[in-house]
């Protein structure tokens, strides 16, 4: 729309213009320093050596304000053109200026000034293309203003005449800040004048994106009075760009000597480039914020505006460009809090609006709530239905207690920007939004769509129905019975390896006895005993409030999920003391072991206050210390890592410490090397704190 | 030719921003880090992939990436990305240090390459190593613009 006006206006003054211009030439008095020529130069009277890579450039309204004078009245001139950029080497281009004013005896007058061709070159460095704004740059700059039908205003001397203005410019970039001079000629018949120009531009730190620039432009140097009078002006401007390739800028003008407007207000419109700004970087790239290199003024403004892009645009943009959206993973999240996810789904799937959890496509949109291990629509949403396919373990009915259910005020805060529904991914396509499913969260859903709604479901369509005591208790059988299941599968595989693992530690033992060397099979309960002993009174009160904060969540859970826990939990125990009856010949690993389970299935059922007691209990023993660091699993396998340290692995064993990294959570980098640095040339491996492994082959 | 110099000291806070922002693109194109599949994930590092995903340009599998060779097959997520100014901001308000590109926290071994490819800043975090190669044209070219910076090599 906003481009529709522009054309407009562009349109209207194109078709006015043979009525705007005057028959009778008139001159401009005290007429005001012209911008100068450059796509990239900040729309004050400094010419700059910065050129695009590869651009189309236009700008159609670059006003200066003109406030009244002795000579004339109020006025303003209108600056447009387009010009080519290439290479951050050369610029040509062409435009003009209309002149508006009021004239004592003649009204408003309406003038075109001459017709404007430019080109401009930087010839310093010559061999390679210059990188705008980051070296030192020279360049010449060279614009004829000529006078041919409709546009035959005054020249920038202020006489009816062509003119030839060339101008040497230098420019040098240094911290935050840059540095323009210029020596110019201005040629038209019967004189010539000439001008020095500079200007300290800074990019302000806290609007990197913008460029502050204070300039003086002097003419008459060198010419005599009558032929080139003195005159000049200083002034700031400010300027603002966005990456998109528009800009827009302010600035200031006070002008001193004969013929020159005293006072100026500039105001640079709105530019449009198409092409590459740098070799790398295209204005049409839009979403894609990919700013270029260069520490340019460009904005932050436009910074800005990404930051309110959401995430499936930035997608779309990717898939656009033909590249992979990196981030597809999905994850979920609670409704109003997507700074952190609950936890990782799944992937994307092709369409982008579904996630693949382990087989099944969830809709990325709808609210979710989790039934067991699955994730379900609070409600079915009307129209087209998003694909769930059939998931043999979700009871058609709603079992319970879901927390955290997405309600008709949370479907409002969908319209924030930074709104994510409760089930939903990460970066990209989360942000995929289906018409039904915005009816969906914004309102409530009538009767005609959803006809088979109840009136309950009406006045609140998304909040589940809490099951009846009936529909509970099924679901608690059912969820016991698949923990009972499970966890004695688990234990029916542990048992099976009991007799290899017996027949391992023995052997360890045997040969750790014959080597004189500290017992393996003893470490995990010596890490252990390190661990009690290093905890600290805050480690154990962490502890006891983990117990207290996961009983509190598993009384949330649905009924199912609280029988399968417990079945779990009531076999594992059971289980336990049968190993630690087995193992008691061997040492205590195996009570210890069933300690912990109990503890743990204590957790998930009603001993919290036993526990907490004892670890209230334990807390007194402590005397306190350094933090707990490693698990039993884990210290085994740092003792292991220093042996290996001591004595070398070779790949077996190392691929032996990895597995068991990934496995107790130890981060095992290598087998690796370092190519031609003092250290880790050689392969080795990293475990944990346990550095330089050496690895032999 | 071109020569290894070491970092000799821990940069960070406003000095680190300054060679991510300002030195850096004077020498460079683009940066280059790693994910290591072996050493697992987190919310930081997913979040930080997310913040600079717009400038990232690609991801390779690969079993070697600067200053870095794996042996016996493993491979890691190689993410290359243009050394933008959203890139550097990035980079620099999710670190204290280069030395905090470790896994699972963020990913590993921040590297930043010139625009031929070739690694200009080497980051080896978990080796506690930092180095430059660069040529001696380079090396001048350095203590001019950042004295304070080619003084801790």
């Amino acid at each position: 729309m906003l481009r529709l006006i522009r054309l407009l206006f562009v349109t209207v003054i194109l078709l006015l213009l043979p009525r705007l211009v005057s028959a009778e030439p008139s001159v401009l008095a005290s007429a005001p320093l012209r911008m100068a020529f450059g796509s990239r130069c900040a729309k004050s009277p400094i010419p700059c050596n910065r050129i695009d890579y590869f651009t189309a450039h236009f700008h159609i309204a670059d006003v200066v304000l003109l406030p009244s004078t002795d000579s004339r009245g109020f006025g303003a001139t209108i600056g447009y053109g387009a010009s080519m950029s290439l290479f951050h080497r050369v610029e040509i281009g062409m435009g003009g200026t209309l002149g508006i004013w009021n004239q004592a005896n003649q009204g408003v007058v309406f003038q075109n000034g001459p017709a404007l061709l430019s080109v401009k070159g930087v010839l310093f460095p010559l061999l390679r293309n210059p990188v705008p704004d980051t070296e030192f740059t020279f360049g010449l700059q060279l614009q004829q203003q000529l006078r041919i039908p409709k546009f035959e205003g005054a020249n920038d001397l202020g006489s009816l005449a062509p003119l030839t203005a060339l101008r040497a410019v230098a420019d040098k970039p240094f911290w935050r800040m840059g540095i323009t001079a210029s020596l110019g000629f201005l040629l038209t018949q019967g004189r010539t004048d000439s001008e020095l120009s500079t200007s300290l531009r800074i990019h302000v730190p806290w609007m990197s994106r913008a460029t502050v620039q204070g300039f003086g432009v002097l003419q008459g140097l060198f010419g005599s009075k009558q032929n080139a009078p003195l005159r000049g002006g200083f002034g700031l401007s400010v300027h603002f760009a966005w990456d998109n390739g528009t800009s827009l800028s302010g600035g200031y003008v006070q002008g001193r000597g004969n013929g020159i407007a005293p006072s100026a207000i500039y105001i640079g419109g709105p530019d449009y480039h198409i092409g590459r700004e740098t070799v790398d970087q295209s204005y049409s790239r839009p979403p894609i914020p990919n700013r270029e290199m260069v520490p340019s003024p460009w904005p932050w403004l436009w910074e800005k505006l990404k930051q309110e892009w959401t995430e499936a645009e930035l997608a779309s943009e990717a898939h656009r460009r033909g590249e992979d959206w990196l981030t597809d993973e999905c994850f979920l999240y609670e409704d109003g809090k997507y700074d952190k996810p609950l936890r990782h789904l799944g992937k994307r799937d092709a369409s982008g609006k579904f996630c693949d959890v382990g087989g099944q496509l969830v809709p990325m949109d709808a609210p979710l709530r989790e039934v067991g291990s699955d994730l379900m629509p609070v409600s079915p949403p009307s129209g087209p239905q998003p694909i769930i396919p059939a998931a043999p373990t979700i009871p058609n009915s709603s079992p319970a207690t879901t927390p955290a259910v997405a309600g008709p005020s949370d479907a409002q805060s969908q319209k924030s920007k930074k709104h994510r529904d409760r089930s939903e991914q990460k970066p990209p396509a989360s942000e995929f939004r289906s018409p039904q499913a915005e009816q969906f969260a914004t309102g409530p859903v009538t009767p005609t769509h959803q006809p088979e709604a109840s009136p309950a479901s009406l006045s609140s369509p998304v909040r589940p129905e809490r099951p009846s005591l009936g529909e509970s208790a099924t679901e608690f059988a059912r969820g016991f019975a698949k923990g009972v299941g499970e966890e004695g599968r688990q234990i029916y595989q542990d048992t099976k390896e009991l007799p290899a693992r017996l027949a391992k530690t023995g052997r360890e033992i045997v040969e750790d006895m014959q080597s004189g060397r500290e017992l393996r099979a003893l470490v995990p309960l010596r890490a252990m005993e390190r661990a009690v002993r290093n905890a600290s009174r805050e480690d154990v009160g962490r502890v006891a409030h983990g117990v207290i904060a996961a009983t509190k969540e598993w009384l949330d859970k649905p009924a199912y999920e609280k029988g399968e826990s417990i079945g779990r939990a009531t076999t594992s125990i059971a289980a336990d003391a049968a190993i630690g009856a087995l193992t008691d010949g061997i040492g205590t690993i195996g009570v210890l072991r069933k300690v912990e389970r109990t503890a743990e299935a204590a957790d998930h059922v009603r001993d919290v206050e036993r526990v907490v007691e004892k670890t209230t209990h334990a807390t007194e023993r402590v005397s306190g210390g350094a933090a707990r660091r490693h698990t039993p699993d884990q210290a085994s396998l740092i003792e292991l890592a220093k042996e290996g340290q001591a004595r070398g692995l070779n790949r077996a064993e190392a691929a032996t410490l990895k597995q068991w990294g990934a496995e107790y959570g130890v981060p095992v980098r290598g087998p690796e090397v370092h190519p031609n640095r003092p250290h880790g040339r050689k392969p080795h491996l990293h475990v944990g704190p346990v550095d330089h492994i050496p690895v032999k082959d | 030719m071109k020569t290894q110099y070491t970092v000799s000291r821990v940069i960070e806070g406003m000095q680190l921003r300054e060679l991510l922002q300002e030195i850096a693109p004077q020498f460079c194109r683009r940066y280059l880090f790693v994910v290591r599949p072996s050493l697992g994930t987190s919310e930081t590092l997913h979040a930080f992939l997310s913040r600079l995903a717009p400038s990232i340009v690609s991801r390779n599998q690969a079993s070697e990436w600067p200053g870095t060779l794996l042996l016996d097959g493993e491979l890691a997520d190689v993410y290359e990305g243009a050394l933008s100014h959203h890139a550097t901001e990035t980079i620099a308000a999710s670190v204290g240090s280069l030395l905090d590109f470790q896994q699972p926290s963020l990913p590993e071994d921040l590297s930043l390459l010139r625009e031929d490819g070739s690694p200009w800043l080497i980051t080896c975090a978990h080796e506690g190593d930092i180095y430059l190669e660069l040529s001696d044209q380079e090396h001048q070219e350095l203590q001019r613009l950042a004295p304070w910076f080619a003084r801790l090599l």
